[in-house]
């Protein structure tokens, strides 16, 4: 119950800026998306049940903001959470290059999941255009954005340092 | 030991819980909880909408220093320095130029009551949600606008309210897939219907084949179907695409508004729009 109102005021902050700020930023039809690598970095450096209980508070701001029906994102933020939690455990560890990966595939599978979920909620959806022009340019563009993010933080962390060397 | 049962409950409960806040929300239940949020993120996202623009305007000074500073250095400190004294006071003009345009509107046009709004964020547009681009205003249910109102600026029409809230709304664009709009041309009064497009200007489509309409004609609301008023401009037809295969004859439309750099918009408020969709509305684009 601390970490729910812990994180409300969180949310609202985080779905603000990428409402006023990022969004805007428009690049190629992609845009950045904090959300996403704040739930990747909160599951990789924090915990999965933290992150998942973040993703139950933060999915119904966001659909408010987006005017979707609320709790559409869950699914999608849950996809994000599990990818980075499944892969940190396993394959890669929690190199830099992991988090990247998850950034790339957790917004191109949490955008498909978004619009599997809105299809089947009725909504009336050029899909061709969506995926084209929307949902692969911010795919690449977070992939990219990755790097910046997770570089720093992987430098700081003398955990990360010691399996670089 | 409680903590190590709770733990493998979590993702089944997230998932339940998801599937419930849906259920919920189509039921008509979270109304509430939609008003709540809406007001609770209304201060950080007018924060960070004037810290953008503020930071903007910066950045803009920033550059015309610079050029300013190749061109004579000899000026270059006295700019510099009246650039920055005199940000606020830019920031403050641009605004009053875009009032003025507005005022000018509602001048033009005494038969509408116009609330003017000023956009506080646009709506988030990926990760929880790449698919809607709503744009929000700092008006609400408390300043009486209701679900359907026609929003416009000086330049033209940017679409009506699409969600109400509290203290604040969400304009379904004219450029939104969903958004389609009664028109005609003004010069050759053909009529058809304004379909928005992802990543693509809007499409005039369904003109009949025997009028000839040309690139460079206005399109306006032609006031059919009652959700607009007639006469507002629309957009430019930069393209026209005949084909003889086709029942009917399209047109890309240029709108006359830049959405991305609209601040300030007017709502019309005394335009009784017909009966629209609950709020929020229903996904399916539907026709005026």
């Amino acid at each position: 119950m601390f970490y729910l109102l812990l994180f409300f005021p969180v949310a609202l902050i985080l779905v603000a800026f990428q409402s006023a700020i990022l969004n805007p930023l428009s690049i190629a039809g992609g845009h950045f998306d904090i959300l996403t690598i704040f739930l990747v970095l909160l599951t990789l450096y924090g915990s999965r049940e933290l992150a998942l209980l973040s993703a139950i508070v933060m999915a119904p701001i966001a659909d408010a903001v987006a005017g979707v029906p609320l709790g559409v994102s869950v699914l999608p933020m849950l996809s994000v959470i599990t990818l980075a939690h499944w892969g940190g455990k396993t394959i890669f560890g929690a190199r830099l290059g992991w988090p990247v990966l998850v950034i790339f595939l957790g917004v191109l599978l949490s955008g498909a999941i978004t619009l599997v979920e809105l299809y089947l909620l009725g909504w009336n959806l050029p899909w061709s255009d969506l995926v084209l022009r929307v949902l692969l340019p911010t795919t690449f563009l977070n992939g990219l954005a990755a790097f910046a993010v997770y570089l720093p933080v992987v430098l700081i962390s003398e955990r990360q340092e010691l399996h670089l060397e | 030991m409680r903590r190590s049962l709770f733990r493998p409950l979590i993702l089944p409960l997230v998932i339940l819980g998801a599937i419930v806040i849906i259920g919920l929300d189509l039921a008509g239940f979270l109304g509430p909880v939609n008003d709540v949020i809406h007001t609770a993120i209304k201060p950080p996202a007018v924060f960070f909408s004037e810290t953008k623009r503020v930071v903007g305007s910066g950045v803009s000074a920033i550059r015309e220093i610079g050029e300013l500073r190749q061109r004579n250095l000899e000026l270059e400190q006295r700019v510099n320095q009246l650039t920055i004294e005199n940000l606020r006071l830019a920031e403050v003009e641009t605004e009053n130029e875009q009032l003025r345009s507005l005022l000018k509107f509602a001048q033009t046009n005494p038969s509408f009551d116009v609330r003017g709004g000023q956009i506080i964020a646009r709506a988030i547009g990926d990760g929880a949600n790449p698919f809607t681009h709503p744009i929000q205003i700092d008006l609400g249910r408390t300043h009486g606008l209701v679900v359907g109102m026609p929003v416009v600026t000086d330049r033209g029409l940017v679409g009506r309210i699409a969600n109400v809230y509290p203290h604040s709304s969400d304009i379904l664009l004219i450029n939104d897939p969903r958004s389609n709009i009664n028109v005609m041309t003004q010069a050759s009064r053909a009529h058809g219907v304004i379909r928005g497009r992802v990543g693509q200007l809007p499409i005039m489509e369904l003109i009949p084949p025997d009028v000839k309409i040309s690139e460079g004609e206005i399109v306006i609301t032609s006031g059919l179907g009652g959700h607009f008023p007639k006469g507002l401009v629309v957009g430019q037809i930069v393209e026209v695409i005949r084909n003889d295969d086709l029942m009917f004859q399209s047109a890309i439309i240029q709108p006359t508004v830049d959405f991305d750099r609209m601040e300030l918009v007017l709502v019309i408020t005394n335009f009784p729009p017909e009966e629209e969709e609950p709020n929020p509305p229903t996904p399916e684009a539907t026709p005026e």
